[in-house]
């Protein structure tokens, strides 16, 4: 099954700002790290990533800074202190939204 | 795999992105970064195997997905920003100038010199806008040339400018008389701003460096303006100067700097205490009480001032009215003049305007990262912003009246071109904020 891509687009943010909770990374990293841990389900053309790096990068929730690996040029993203304070906020939000969501649904179903 | 970034369809791929992107310095950067993505995803299908390099790109530019949304949605995150409070707060005092231009030419009986006013706002105002769209980043480069040619003209107004009431601090030029003394702390700071940023940083322990450097710097942009402010004399641009110069410090750090400055001041001041006036605190607080005890307590200027604001009333005297018992209507205050004309409502709404907008011109510094565009906003709002606190506390006789502390931008004369012109600069470098390529600022990677 795929996943509707308006349904997609109130979370990617969040999956993004999660994946830099632990280290900085830059953003293919980040691509393969999302796809891999939905199991292939969140798949999305990876572009439309960089516009919501850039975007939070001009909100200054995250910092960005150019390092190298394997002689390849790379962009990190790193979250700021005001980035995390935002994720913690964003997670709180979601986890009510999806309960809320689930809930509805099961009532709907019973 | 080979360099992708030559292949045809890469670099149109890129183009593509590229296009809608207004802010040109983010170009390079952002298609480093897209090359180093697509990079990736080819050698990635490459190595799984089965199919040839070729379209391995062709994948992974399928992959990326559609260039121009993308480079739409990074052109709105990188276009400029302009900062609206401030410019409809900087509009506001300059119809409060219109306001006020008029009413002192009623009440002068046409004495004043409207058209050569309205001129000054209409150059400041052309000023603004053109600095507005500049790269204020150029001007770091030329921050000496700056600093020497404001301390050159600061020098030539000593030989050369005009005397009035002991103080040699205009210069005429064409139709308009500048004073050179009022424009210098805008000027020298943004200089100032620029030399700091341009400094290269010391190493760790290296004394003799960093005494040399805290020399210098103490020379360059503390003693010699300084000295230039108290030959002329003009003591309220100096001290609008220290206190931009102390801001500044702040912002780069120089605390070494600015504690000695400050040591040394104190130090002066407490000589000239002990040799001039010994009731320094006992005058302080005499002030602070004659707003509401009118007495003979204060000087010729602040009794003035307050008669004049006491008689306006809630709604004025009415606009244009005529106070010849007023000193400096037209310069230091004015703001007295105008509560005397227009009335204590008005007054109180014009000092929350020009408050407001200080306010939001500090606010509009501090959410820029730390850099010289930081600096500038913040210094140049410091130097506007000591003004006008200075002027309404001096015209309700709480702080002493000190020539030069005039109303900025709202108090039309030659000088608005200078004050007009900072502010367009500034708004200018906030504008920028997320349009400029953020390697400068970047720091290694860990």
């Amino acid at each position: 099954m795929k996943i509707n891509k308006e349904l997609m687009k109130g979370s990617t943010v969040i999956l993004m700002m999660k994946q830099l909770e632990h280290r900085d990374m830059y953003g293919y990293e980040m691509a393969k790290r999302i796809e891999q841990q939905s199991d292939g389900l969140f798949a999305f053309k990876e572009g439309t990533l960089y516009p919501i790096l850039h975007m939070l990068e001009v909100e200054r929730l995250v910092e960005a800074y150019w390092g190298e690996e394997n002689g390849r040029k790379r962009k990190y993203y790193k979250l700021t202190d005001a980035g995390r304070r935002t994720l913690v906020e964003k997670e709180r939000e979601w986890s009510l939204f999806s309960t809320t969501v689930s809930r509805l649904i099961g009532e709907g179903r019973a | 795999m080979t360099e992708i970034g030559r292949h045809a369809d890469v670099a149109r791929y890129l183009d593509r992105i590229c296009a809608p992107i207004k802010a040109r310095s983010m170009h390079e950067e952002i298609r480093l970064e897209m090359l180093s993505h697509l990079e990736a995803l080819a050698e990635e299908r490459f190595e799984r195997g089965g199919c040839t390099e070729e379209e391995a790109i062709q994948d992974a530019l399928l992959q990326m997905g559609d260039p121009d949304q993308v480079g739409r949605q990074l052109h709105a995150a990188h276009r400029p920003k302009p900062e609206w409070s401030v410019i409809a707060l900087a509009g506001c005092l300059l119809l409060l100038g219109l306001v006020t231009m008029f009413s002192l030419d009623l009440a002068l009986g046409g004495r004043l010199s409207v058209p050569h006013k309205m001129l000054a706002a209409v150059i400041g105002i052309g000023a603004m806008c053109g600095l507005y769209f500049a790269d204020y980043r150029k001007l770091a480069r030329y921050s000496w040339s700056l600093y020497a040619g404001m301390l050159l003209l600061l020098a030539y107004t000593l030989s050369h400018g005009l005397m009035v009431n002991g103080a040699k601090q205009w210069i005429g030029a064409g139709a308009f008389v500048v004073n050179a003394y009022a424009a210098a702390p805008y000027v020298l700071l943004m200089a100032v701003a620029g030399m700091l940023h341009r400094e290269r940083p010391i190493r760790a322990g290296n004394r003799i460096e960093t005494l040399g450097r805290l020399m210098r710097g103490a020379a360059a942009y503390v003693a010699l303006p300084t000295c230039f402010f108290a030959v002329a004399p003009a003591f309220g641009p100096l001290l609008v100067y220290l206190i931009g110069l102390a801001a500044l410090l702040v912002l780069n750090g120089r605390w070494k700097m600015l504690l000695s400055g400050i040591g040394a001041i104190a130090v002066l001041l407490l000589y000239v205490q002990q040799r001039y006036n010994r009731d320094l605190w006992l005058s302080i607080w005499e002030r602070q009480k004659a707003f509401f005890h009118r007495g003979n307590a204060g000087d010729y200027h602040t009794i003035r001032s307050l008669d004049a604001i006491h008689s306006g009333g809630w709604w004025g005297q009415g606009f244009g009215r005529s106070l010849g018992t007023l000193p400096d209507i037209m310069g230091e205050f004015t703001y007295s003049y105008l509560v005397y004309s227009l009335g204590w409502v008005f007054g109180v709404a014009a000092a929350l305007i020009a408050l407001v907008f200080v306010v939001r011109l500090v606010r509009m510094g501090m959410r820029l990262p730390a850099g010289y565009a930081k600096s500038l906003v913040i210094c140049l709002a410091a130097v506007m912003g000591v003004q006008y606190v200075w002027n309404l506390l001096m015209c309700v006789g709480l702080l002493p009246s000190i020539g030069g502390m005039q109303l900025p931008i709202l108090n039309w004369n030659a000088n608005t071109i200078v004050e007009l012109g900072a502010l367009g600069f500034i708004l200018g470098a906030y504008r920028r904020k997320d349009m400029l390529n953020g390697r400068s600022r970047r720091a290694v990677p860990q």
